[in-house]
């Protein structure tokens, strides 16, 4: 019995649409967070030692 | 076996690397102090604590549940977009090849010892198991933060606090060993956040990457972009005869030829580089094109 042929793997149509949306929503996503200076309270947090994390509660 | 064993080296070599230049500030293993310069404003792509003394970079798990317990961040746009480019761009190759904690349980397995294949021995099991990463993302991670801001106005990143043995490991250990000040605070949490990584490094030994596979909500994130990631495995049907190495040899018991690009193949390499005849390939999206082109294959095909 033949057994069925694997997939070559490449994106079929709707899966290049979502790759394209979701390239195009970590743009905005990114460009808004940048706007808001986000980046700022994640150095702030990350330059304190995170206490949960080294397991002091 | 030769391209095997290169492969290896080769992996364990850019993982060593990965590790040295995302924990670079080694004067802070003897301070106990950790760097607190701009770069940490940009997250790392692998689960490396920030609160690690050597971290040079910001933990995107870690950063992404302060965001939504703090209540004046609302929604972390910066970090689920940065999230969103590492998963698009390379998927669970980060997994595989960057992350610090993956390696770390990958240098356990080595540890000469009977071991354990649940995908083989118990497949239904292993299969629920999976789950555990998702239930992780979205309980500990999303969930408790989000549910304590609201309901106590502040959460807490709950994984990092509770599970988290990439934390422990990479920070509370060198942390506590060199800050004395630190050590008289440890208690009741210090203790069973070293159970969870006793557990792990003994599973560890038992199983290719248990945390990985079971637990890691970033491994959940990352294998949601995995089946549409530029860096992509592909498998030609013209080349593939089914002999099944591939198979045998992928640690992560991914059905390479049916399944290659789904959520658990850490891309690795290992398939590509058993295979025979060639037929695997692994890599950005352009040289699967011209690969589809030469074979004659189409998208219709599928």
């Amino acid at each position: 019995m033949t057994r069925p042929h694997p997939h070559i793997r490449q994106l079929t149509r709707t899966e290049s649409i979502r790759r394209a949306l979701l390239f195009a929503l970590t743009a905005i996503a990114l460009l808004v967070g940048l706007l808001r200076d986000e980046t700022r309270l994640v150095l702030q947090r990350a330059i304190q030692i995170c206490l949960g994390c080294i397991g002091i509660g | 076996m030769a391209n095997l064993k290169r492969l290896k080296i080769k992996r364990n070599i850019v993982q060593g690397l990965a590790l040295l230049l995302g924990n670079a500030n080694l004067p802070g293993f003897v301070n106990g102090t950790i760097y607190q310069g701009p770069l940490k404003r940009v997250c790392l792509p692998g689960l490396n604590c920030y609160s690690c003394p050597g971290a040079l970079g910001a933990c995107p798990i870690g950063s992404l549940q302060n965001g939504l317990a703090d209540p004046f961040w609302r929604i972390p746009f910066y970090v689920l977009g940065l999230l969103s480019l590492f998963g698009l761009v390379l998927g669970r190759f980060i997994c595989g090849w960057l992350c610090p904690f993956g390696w770390f349980q990958e240098l356990l397995h080595k540890i000469r010892s009977p071991k354990l294949n649940l995908a083989k021995s118990h497949a239904r099991l292993h299969k629920t198991l999976l789950w555990g990463k998702t239930a992780m993302l979205s309980g500990l991670v999303i969930l408790t933060p989000l549910l304590l801001r609201v309901l106590t106005g502040y959460g807490i990143p709950a994984f990092c606090t509770y599970v988290c043995p990439s934390g422990t490991l990479m920070a509370g250990i060198p942390l506590l060993s060199a800050n004395e000040g630190l050590r008289g605070l440890a208690g009741w949490l210090f203790s069973w956040k070293m159970s969870v990584l006793l557990a792990v490094a003994v599973l560890s030994v038992l199983i290719y990457r248990p945390f990985c596979r079971y637990l890691c909500p970033l491994g959940a994130i990352y294998g949601f972009f995995n089946r549409i990631s530029l860096y992509r495995i592909s498998v030609d049907p013209q080349l593939c005869t089914h002999c099944g190495r591939c198979t045998r040899q992928c640690p992560m018991q991914v059905p390479i030829p049916y399944d290659g690009d789904g959520p658990e193949c850490i891309r690795c390499g290992e398939c590509a580089a058993v295979c025979p005849e060639g037929a695997i390939r692994i890599g950005f999206g352009k040289h699967v094109k011209e690969q589809d082109q030469a074979s004659g294959l189409s998208e219709k095909t599928r």
